[in-house]
């Protein structure tokens, strides 16, 4: 069985300086959150052949984190590069996602990670999901396929509960082929026989450059207008984006070494620290 | 200082940093105190290309240019100088003279196992009575009964041989004739585990002190002919290229020192509290750190300049032994005001600064010391 798998990644300013909001090739980088799908996608055409195609949207700045999962062992980038994209929410971010995935037919499976390290919404997977009418199952550690019945069995963490799914690939109307979406979870590969932390080496720098060539794709590709992304599209929109201000307080713990220690292991465990 | 780095060098430098914060860093302190060459991290920086930098695809390299290598051993260095020592010695004068000057069967012979690090390279030219006078060498390599014989019978006691301990191929400077004085001068490659090779003690170094820098003894050990480098004689010139190559491998050593105090001492200026401020409020400290942030990038573009015009095709023989002087007398300034900056705390083991300090003192002395190089470099603007 091969497989077409197509992961969905974005690129994002890893370093701001102060004051800018500018992105370039200095200050990006594969989102680290979506490392654990490229890394998932590798594992299963390891696993089973195929191919892994990236899908991003972005600015052309984007390259960098582009280039990085082609250096990780993608076979094909797609950039989907587009003045009129600029600012365009997660809804926008997931219909323009969708139109391209429908052009990437036929594919079996998109990955996605679990969230973005910039804005942190986690709804780009499941809205680019809902988009093809195809099922989504978020913050998946494992990932196998029942080949017989054209079924996948998936695992995830939530709550303290390690659950188990069994998902069908849906056939939906429009699409050429069936297939399914997951977010991969950060804590993917922690267990695997891939074995992380898996590293970029120079051979994959230099298959990145070489003969690897990222595909640019535009509005006009995927048949959009300008006025259909974007910001003026976008259900929401940013009205305000300033550097949250932190303040550190000391508190000190009375008593003697064992109660100190008691209380200490105590208020770490109510602020989630351990336990 | 990024302008003239392409995306690619970025990514480079990316990976890199990445490998050696996660692997190397951790590490660092314990195998300098234990004098311990981890193969464990060496193994993942060959399965990764680290060894075979510029070594061709075809061969198990990663086929990439100077600028990059240049990258790979400053990042690897501000990890762990030895390490970076390791790779650049490797690289640059084990491995790159053997392509520079090998025959076809040569290179297919030890390049393959040298650039994928199944294989270990070092480079033997010091010798007790020679150091920068590299032509003073007294070991011999002549041939067994008659001159038509097809092997070599090497006498040689070589000192200070980075990857020493763990190095399986090495290029031996020797005289194939004694009475030719500096044109009598070859290179043979030789293997770990002939008979009359012998590893000797590992020297007990102030720095370096994960490098496993070795003697090495060879006693009548009979070398077949075809391991001879290029041809008899042309050992000066096998070495004057290699040690070219060689000094922009340890001028990027001595930036990536440099930056590692550089970065050492911001953070414990920003740390520590004397007379109720952080001392980065002194502005005794903001000059010691301006002067080192200035001094690094100084160097850090004649580093990059003189592996560009190597890529570039031209030559870049003053400008990387320029580089080399200025970045190791640069790396052993900044990692003493790193120290500076720490008092009495950067004389202790429990700030890398202090390793730092030990490591910076060896860039002034090796592959060419501070004087022999601005000897070359008087010589090249006087001509």
């Amino acid at each position: 069985m091969k497989l077409n798998i197509i992961a969905c990644v974005k690129s994002v300013i890893n370093n701001m300086l102060p004051g800018s909001n500018r992105n370039t090739l200095e200050n990006m980088e594969l989102n680290p959150f979506d490392k654990p799908a490229i890394e998932m996608a590798l594992s299963l055409i390891k696993e089973h052949k195929g191919t892994l195609t990236v899908l991003s949207m972005g600015p052309k700045s984007a390259t960098f984190g582009i280039h990085q999962t082609i250096a990780m062992g993608a076979d094909r980038a797609v950039l989907i590069c587009d003045p009129a994209l600029k600012e365009s929410d997660t809804y926008i971010t997931a219909k323009v996602l969708g139109k391209a995935l429908k052009k990437l037919e036929p594919f079996d499976i998109v990955l996605f990670g679990t969230r973005s390290s910039d804005s942190d919404t986690g709804h780009v997977g499941p809205q680019t999901a809902q988009m093809l009418d195809i099922p989504f199952i978020g913050n998946i550690h494992s990932l196998t396929a029942d080949q017989m019945k054209n079924r996948w069995i998936v695992e995830r963490k939530a709550d303290g509960y390690l659950e188990a799914f069994e998902v069908d690939a849906k056939n939906s109307k429009e699409q050429k082929n069936s297939s399914v979406a997951f977010s991969v979870s950060s804590s993917f590969g922690d267990s695997n026989t891939f074995g992380r932390p898996s590293f970029i080496s120079l051979y994959g720098v230099e298959r990145a450059f070489a003969d690897k060539n990222i595909e640019f794709w535009d509005n006009q590709t995927l048949g959009l207008k300008p006025e259909e992304t974007g910001l003026i599209a976008s259900p929401t929109k940013i009205v305000a984006w300033n550097k949250e201000k932190r303040s550190k307080a000391c508190q000190f713990i009375d008593g003697t070494y064992d109660q100190k220690a008691e209380q200490l292991a105590q208020k770490l465990s109510e602020a989630g620290f351990v336990g | 200082m990024d302008i003239f780095l392409t995306e690619k060098h970025k990514i480079v430098r990316h990976s890199v940093q990445d490998f050696a914060q996660k692997q190397i860093v951790p590490i660092a302190k314990e195998i300098d105190e234990e004098q311990r060459f981890p193969w464990e991290v060496v193994d993942k920086m060959a399965t990764l290309g680290y060894l075979g930098i510029q070594a061709p695809k075809e061969l198990g390299g990663a086929g990439m240019d100077t600028v990059s290598y240049t990258i790979i051993i400053e990042e690897i260095s501000k990890a762990s100088a030895s390490l970076g020592l390791c790779a650049s010695v490797h690289n640059s004068v084990a491995l790159y003279p053997i392509l520079a000057f090998g025959n076809k069967s040569q290179k297919e012979k030890f390049v393959p196992d040298l650039a994928t690090g199944k294989k270990i390279g070092a480079f033997c030219l010091t010798e007790p009575n020679a150091g920068s006078d590299a032509s003073a060498i007294e070991a011999t390599a002549i041939k067994d009964e008659n001159r038509d014989s097809d092997h070599y019978i090497v006498n040689a006691n070589k000192v200070f041989v980075t990857n020493g301990g763990v190095a399986e191929t090495f290029l031996i400077f020797v005289r194939t004739n004694p009475s030719a004085g500096p044109k009598g001068i070859s290179v043979i490659i030789a293997e770990k585990g002939s008979a009359g090779f012998i590893v000797g003690e590992r020297e007990n170094l102030s720095g370096m002190r994960a490098n496993p820098v070795s003697s090495i003894r060879l006693s009548d050990c009979k070398i077949h002919a075809s391991n001879l480098l290029a041809k008899e004689g042309q050992g000066l010139k096998i070495g004057l290229a290699a040690l070219d190559t060689g000094r922009i491998g340890i001028a990027a050593q001595a930036v990536g020192i440099c930056q590692g105090s550089l970065e050492e001492g911001i953070k414990y200026a920003k740390e520590r509290i004397q007379f109720n401020v952080p001392i980065a409020k002194h502005q005794s400290i903001q000059n010691m750190i301006a002067d080192m942030g200035t001094q690094v990038e100084s160097a850090r573009l004649m580093v990059y300049r003189a592996a560009l015009l190597k890529d570039m095709g031209k030559p870049f023989s003053k400008e990387a032994a320029m580089a080399k002087l200025m970045a190791s007398e640069t790396a052993s300034r900044v990692a003493d005001m790193a120290v500076q900056i720490h008092g009495g705390y950067g004389y202790s083991k429990s700030y890398p600064v202090e390793r730092y300090y030990r490591d910076a003192r060896i860039t002034r002395i090796y592959e060419g010391t501070s004087e022999v190089h601005r000897m070359v470099i008087a010589r090249s603007l006087l001509s």
